[in-house]
């Protein structure tokens, strides 16, 4: 399965403090991606979706960008964002390229009412205080995985 | 508390002189401070009493009764009554369950402002209806909003129905871009009050601050 490839492939490198922190890392990897927050709401039993939220900075020296993501807890994940008009419509689809694009130094945020990574097909209810991996496919690197940490924010 | 005293030994050599008069802008020093704190006080109360309250939504001029919801239900089958709220703040807000991003958002920051506005918090109530009828069926509503509260309610009806619902709320609903076997919906995600004499009074953002939004619904309650 492709998914169980790029997590095997994924590189993980720990910092501690598993999430949940807004300033801690959860992960650097070993080429220089720090990933500083990331979480996920607890999920509602009827519930087929969720969305992560992760913050993705790039402490290299060359670009990279944020191409897709994958979760042993979903069928797919899809890096998506939510948009308002004037009028406060929501709309929510795919991510553009700049929003994930990330040259030396910068930073991808991901929050709420925003951008996020899509859970679709959730395998079962996000409990608070478990934990969900997410692989995170970077363009002309290997994955990242992290432990998104679920919380009630 | 122990207070010293003067010895009365210290006066002994002054014989029967009176003591030695304080002078009388200490007095007036007094007074003077004295004043201006009941003043500052007094203008403190006044500006908390005179300035309105910052609402972090935008208030209407004139409230009017809030539109009747006739067509819409419950989880549990029994038609949705705004009448039956009156004493409550009700917050509506128009959502789906396959929201996972701005539904559970705001859903979960209600539920924050409710406790942190204490005991207060439970005449706040909060029915979310689906403009996703088709997907949303109706007796699952409730264990979807339980989730985030157990005091909020499901609420739904025919699409014909939640239209013209929300039509008069000013509240627009589609379906939008194709998602997995599915779709989004785009919808207006604003949160609306109805204060406890029916009246629709305000309306949020999406963009919410859980604490402004609780000092909102002290103000109203």
């Amino acid at each position: 399965m492709r998914s169980a490839g790029l997590l095997a492939a994924a590189v993980l490198v720990t910092a501690g403090c598993g999430g949940g922190d807004a300033d801690g890392p959860v992960i650097i990897s070993s080429d220089g991606i720090a990933v500083l927050d990331a979480w996920v709401r607890p999920t509602p039993p009827t519930a087929d979706e969720a969305a992560f939220y992760v913050t993705v900075e790039n402490r290299s020296a060359s670009p990279t960008a944020v191409i897709g993501a994958s979760s042993p807890a979903c069928m797919v994940v899809l890096p998506h964002t939510t948009t308002f008009t004037d009028d406060g419509i929501a709309s929510m689809g795919e991510a553009l390229d700049r929003e994930l694009s990330l040259d030396e130094g910068e930073r991808v945020t991901m929050e709420p009412n925003g951008l996020h990574l899509m859970c679709l097909g959730l395998a079962e209810p996000l409990a608070t205080g478990s934990t969900v991996e997410v692989a995170l496919e970077l363009s002309g690197r290997d994955p990242v995985t992290v432990e998104v940490a679920v919380e009630q924010r | 508390m122990t207070l010293t005293t003067p010895s009365p030994a210290t006066d002994a050599g002054s014989g029967d002189d009176a003591p030695r008069p304080r002078p009388p802008w200490l007095k007036l020093i007094a007074i003077g401070v004295a004043g201006l704190a009941v003043l500052a006080g007094a203008g403190w109360l006044g500006l908390q009493w005179l300035t309105p309250h910052p609402y972090s939504g935008t208030v209407m001029q004139a409230p009017t009764a809030a539109p009747s919801m006739d067509g819409l239900f419950f989880s549990d089958g029994t038609p949705v009554e705004v009448d039956e709220f009156e004493g409550d703040l009700l917050l509506v807000y128009f959502g789906y369950t396959a929201c996972p991003d701005v539904c559970p958002t705001t859903l979960s920051q209600v539920a924050a402002a409710r406790k942190l506005i204490g005991d207060d918090g439970d005449r706040v109530r909060l029915v979310m209806i689906s403009i996703d009828p088709e997907r949303d069926a109706l007796e699952d509503l409730d264990d979807y909003v339980e989730a985030f509260d157990p005091t909020f309610l499901g609420a739904t009806g025919e699409v014909e129905a939640v239209e013209r619902v929300a039509a008069q709320y000013g509240i627009f609903f589609a379906k939008g871009d194709p998602l997995g076997d599915g779709y989004a919906m785009d919808h207006t995600a604003t949160l609306m009050g109805i204060d406890r004499d029916g009246h629709l009074r305000i309306v949020w953002p999406a963009q919410l601050d859980v604490e402004r939004l609780a000092a909102d619904l002290d103000e109203l309650l």
